[in-house]
């Protein structure tokens, strides 16, 4: 259990190094922009691995928790004036509660409820954000949002940004290794495979699928919050369901189960659309098609793929 | 003998038909009750109500005297009644050490928070969790195997291996549902060995076996059913006797053969 734990603080500790690193050579915004885009991505998938890789729930509606975290934080210090700081905790402490309300009803049931109910959630947020125009600002999006500040100094260009993203990015995925590797993850895993069994070996597994659940929406609020300050204006097709099938397509593409694979799906496939501008008009049926592809030729993902090669030639795993 | 198990009048039906009709039964610790009967007779059904898969029209269940008609899997599990089942239920992709380990899920309790920020108490957790796993591997021979996925593991050790997540807990009463079948007879009796072992650790274990030289080699007291409701119930030897389990479910006396 140790050794896959320290392999990970290993590997975590030279990407972190890397990655301070990096802007010493991407000097271009742009690119930094997309780095930063990677980052909040990065965030969402690892909570929603730990949902559909780890746990085997899947939901297609984090690009609401997403947007919820993003319009909350924005609203409240654009319109209202709050600090960003105190919001962004209390959008996510919100985004907890609704995620509540929507896990404990329909992971009681058996099947995969979750997949329809995340769905619906997402279509009546976006619906919401676009007819809620007093406070959301409607189609054209909400605007004025200010940049967080940190130390007295605001992060309101590419490069400052780019620090508190990644930085949050890799304690979000260090908080979810150690739950991973801990009697919770295997407890996930557990049920993941068989929920009688789990259930029998003492695995509460009803509320441990509104935990991960709960868990893995304030992740993506989060991200949302940060998004909002970043941007400074917010738009509801951000958030739309295309939005949440990208990133169940990242967390398939990357690996599901694996956190690494969570870093990699998002890195790849975040700036695909921009290095293919020929697509970018068909961003959401190039996800769609990568989604399909990959589901039937590699349901393990990349980096489960990887390790499965690695592991049947070398016979050492 | 203390009823450990106390199964009181469990009925239960699907649609029409009658799965169980006023089943009683009392299980004591530290020995073997076995379960027979036919195929359809009301076996597993009866393990499921005990242990809340299934939830009876009427009846009561009691364990050490307390009501657990009701209560989940997990509360269940952290009350000391674990269980196997009659088709494997390993978590095939988890190591068979991790397998062992999610045994000790409800003997712990660090949670989600806890387990995130590793605070501290989560450590010394996890270490005890390793080290009993590690005895209950090496108790059932399996610890050359302890970081295979389980699903790479002959059948038989398969079937090892969740009875020893089953008993990782220290778990009062055991409920083994065929824990042989699919098994060849040299593996058979390595079970069955086992089993008796784990009797000895004062486990109270109700066993639901079709292979009768087993049931007769191990049992303490064996209840029979037969179409939902029990027939007869007593010591091995004396079951073996008994007309009605020789008419309706032993069939011949050739199975007596096996009984040494």
């Amino acid at each position: 259990m140790t050794r896959p734990g320290r392999t990970f603080a290993a590997v975590l500790a030279a990407l972190a190094l890397a990655l301070a690193l990096l802007p010493l050579l991407v000097r271009n915004p742009y690119y930094l922009n997309v780095l930063n885009v990677v980052a909040l991505n990065v965030l969402v998938v690892t909570g929603l691995n730990l949902l559909i890789g780890y746990a085997g729930q899947i939901s297609l509606g984090h690009a609401a928790f997403f947007g919820l975290g993003a319009y909350i934080s924005g609203i409240l210090t654009a319109t209202y004036g709050w600090p960003p700081w105190p919001t962004m905790l209390l959008a996510a402490c919100l985004v907890a509660l609704i995620a509540a309300m929507i896990g404990v009803p329909t992971l009681k049931l058996q099947g995969n409820y979750l997949v329809m109910a995340t769905l619906g959630f997402n279509l009546i947020v976006s619906v919401l954000l676009v007819q809620l125009d007093d406070f959301t600002g409607g189609p054209s999006g909400l605007s004025g949002i200010p940049p967080l500040t940190l130390f007295g100094a605001a992060l309101n260009n590419d490069l400052s940004f780019y620090w508190l993203a990644w930085g949050l990015a890799l304690l979000g995925l260090l908080l979810a290794r150690n739950l991973v590797h801990s009697r919770v993850g295997r407890g996930l895993r557990a049920l993941h495979e068989s929920p009688l069994a789990a259930a029998a070996s003492g695995v509460p597994i009803e509320a441990y699928k509104v935990k991960v659940f709960v868990v893995s929406a304030v992740y993506a609020s989060v991200a949302g919050s940060l998004y909002a300050h970043y941007y400074g204006i917010i738009t509801p097709k951000t958030f739309d369901i295309f939005k949440s099938v990208e990133l169940v397509t990242m967390c398939i593409v990357g690996g599901m189960g694996s956190l690494w694979g969570s870093l990699f799906g998002a890195s790849l496939l975040t700036p695909l659309p921009q290095l293919l501008e020929v697509v970018e008009e068909y961003k959401d049926i190039l996800f769609g098609g990568i989604l399909l592809v990959l589901l039937i030729f590699l349901p393990q993902g990349l980096v489960g793929w990887l390790e499965g090669r690695r592991s049947s030639s070398g016979r050492a795993f | 003998m203390a009823a450990l198990l106390s199964i009181q009048g469990l009925s239960i039906s699907f649609g029409g038909l009658t799965a169980l009709s006023d089943f009683s039964l009392e299980a004591p610790a530290g020995a073997i009750t076995a379960l027979i009967g036919p195929n359809g007779a009301g076996k597993t059904t009866a393990l499921n109500c005990v242990s809340g898969v299934l939830k009876p029209d009427a009846g009561a269940v009691s364990l050490d005297g307390r009501p657990v008609l009701g209560l989940a899997g997990h509360q269940l599990a952290r009350r000391g009644l674990t269980r196997t089942f009659q088709n494997l239920q390993v978590f095939g992709r988890m190591s068979v050490l991790e397998n062992v380990m999610v045994g000790l899920h409800g003997a712990s309790r660090r949670e989600f928070g806890a387990a995130m920020l590793r605070l501290p108490g989560v450590r010394p957790e996890e270490r005890a969790i390793g080290e009993r796993a590690w005895e209950v591997l090496e108790f059932f021979g399996l610890a050359a195997q302890a970081g295979q996925p389980a699903d790479q593991l002959p059948y038989g050790d398969q079937k090892r291996v969740e009875l020893a997540r089953a008993l990782a807990a220290r778990p009062r009463l055991m409920l083994l549902d065929e824990p042989v079948a699919g098994l060849n007879p040299a593996e058979t009796d390595a079970l069955g060995s086992l089993i008796v072992k784990i009797r000895e650790q004062g486990v109270g274990l109700v066993l639901v076996e079709h292979d009768m030289s087993l049931v007769m080699r191990v049992s303490d007291q064996v209840a029979v059913l037969s179409g939902g409701r029990l027939i007869a119930f007593g010591p091995p030897s004396q079951i073996q006797a008994d007309p009605e389990v020789i008419r309706t479910y032993l069939g011949g006396g050739e199975e007596f053969g096996l009984v040494a």
